[in-house]
């Protein structure tokens, strides 16, 4: 193995089950009700919440399965748990990535209590939201998401929304614009809704949707360029495109590193690289499971030969976006799983993923930059071309 | 195994070398340079936006893979 990482995100899968079943969702184990176990959980704090393993600053976010439906008290515990294992040089930060449906006046009392950021799966205004996160019955789950955001309100406490895109949905850029505004919602990170896992397909792949998808981001761009300060959209953070010498500025691909994220399922086992992957099996791969966190030492894990090959493909494959694409520098070389599951490879370059989610956020804003009187691309441009 | 606290940039890694396509009216600009040419207006838009606030995720806000979620 050539180098590692240092581990900033720890996703911890406290149960793969989830109350809902949304139309277009990617975990393959939801009906199932396990329960990370203390020992589980005491381990994992102490094999990666150790210097030589983890950042000075960790995310622990408890995702992948519907965080709450473990309940308060189990989290009480872990969050008990990791204040006790977490060496003093080590700051950790829990966040959560919940349906919402559950929150009510004591989840708000645990957020508080242990400094919990807030992550809420909301796919905008209820007639799109409604199509795609269904109960398990098929009904609508819009209505309880915005009682438990009125919860998280009513007690002061901030967080983000997360925003899966759909073909429908990109034909309303104004409507999600002002439901967010208008319902407090302050800060919003768009994902599309991709072809991943089990979800073997995508109402935007293969559509001429990337079309559509330029208009809406376009749109909401300028929206929040006419309207400074209503609505915060991670994916017009910008330093994410440029920096002080005028050069692109995207952090490091962390997807791409071994070790800088590292996934628990319930059951202890372990993976780096893209978190979507746990869970799935491959020939070449097997189960993508690095180890468990019950059974095995972190590092001598990674020195076995399917984890070696992963690293190898996957290395290969940044290599690849690296001396063919031009987005290199914003991207820092695709999402593996993205690639693994789109091409059947790691070892390829574009995805449509990557034409959605970077190139066309990089087209967007540039070509806004080009159009504004203070660019002086329009001059230079104009010089290239007479 | 080679223990290393990160990789370099990307930005100091990249290798391609873009297509400098020649039309009648002259070289087309690569997407570096669109950047470059484009820098001011980029940081205007950044500062007309506002702070963005990292309260959400600690180590970073946007967290690369949750843009993946």
């Amino acid at each position: 193995m050539s180098s590692v990482g240092k581990c900033s995100l720890l996703i911890l899968q406290a149960t793969p089950f989830c109350n809902l079943k949304c139309r277009y969702c990617y975990l393959p184990d939801r009906d199932n009700k396990a329960r990370m176990s203390a020992e589980t959980i005491r381990n994992t704090f102490r094999k990666f919440l150790h210097p030589h393993i983890c950042a000075d600053k960790v995310t622990i976010c408890w995702h992948a399965g519907e965080p709450l439906v473990a309940g308060i008290a189990f989290y009480d515990h872990a969050a008990g748990l990791c204040a006790d294992t977490a060496p003093a040089t080590v700051t950790v930060t829990h966040s959560v990535q919940t349906n919402a449906v559950l929150i009510d006046d004591d989840w708000c009392s645990f957020f508080k209590r242990h400094n919990f950021r807030i992550g809420i799966s909301i796919d905008g205004p209820k007639r799109f939201h409604d199509a795609q996160r269904k109960t398990r019955s098929g009904g609508g789950t819009h209505d309880a998401v915005m009682n438990g955001i009125r919860a998280l309100q009513a007690d002061g406490i901030e967080f983000s929304a997360i925003t899966v895109l759909t073909l429908d949905s990109l034909s309303a850029p104004d409507e999600f614009f002002w439901f967010y505004v208008d319902n407090g919602i302050r800060k919003v990170g768009f994902n599309i809704e991709e072809l991943e896992g089990c979800n073997q397909r995508s109402s935007l792949f293969g559509s001429g949707a990337i079309g559509k998808f330029k208009e809406f981001m376009t749109k909401m761009y300028s929206l929040c360029l006419q309207n400074p300060g209503m609505l915060s959209i991670r994916e017009f953070a910008p330093d994410t495109l440029v920096n002080q010498n005028g050069k692109f500025a995207r952090p490091a691909n962390n997807q791409n590193v071994p070790l800088e994220i590292i996934s628990v399922a319930a059951n202890g086992d372990f993976s780096t690289f893209s978190p979507e992957l746990l869970g799935y099996r491959n020939p070449e791969y097997g189960d993508f499971i690095v180890g468990n966190v019950d059974r095995d030492d972190v590092l001598a894990a990674l020195s076995r030969p399917m984890f070696e090959r992963l690293e190898t493909a996957i290395r290969a494959g940044v290599e690849k976006c690296r001396s063919q694409c031009e987005y290199f520098p914003f991207c820092g070389g695709g999402a593996p799983a993205n690639k693994y599951f789109e091409k059947g490879s790691f070892v390829v370059a574009e995805t449509d993923y990557c034409r959605f989610t970077k190139k066309t956020i990089v087209d967007v804003l540039l070509e806004t930059a080009e159009k504004s009187p203070s660019s002086s691309a329009g001059h230079a441009m104009q010089g290239a071309f007479d | 195994m080679t223990r290393k606290p990160m990789t370099a940039a990307p930005e100091e890694q990249s290798t391609f070398e873009p297509p400098r396509t020649r039309t009648i009216a002259g070289a087309v600009p690569n997407l570096q340079e669109r950047v470059s040419r484009s820098a001011a207006a980029l940081s205007a838009a950044r500062s007309r936006l506002g702070p963005i606030s990292d309260r959400c995720w600690d180590n970073g806000w946007p967290n690369p893979w949750l843009n993946d979620v």
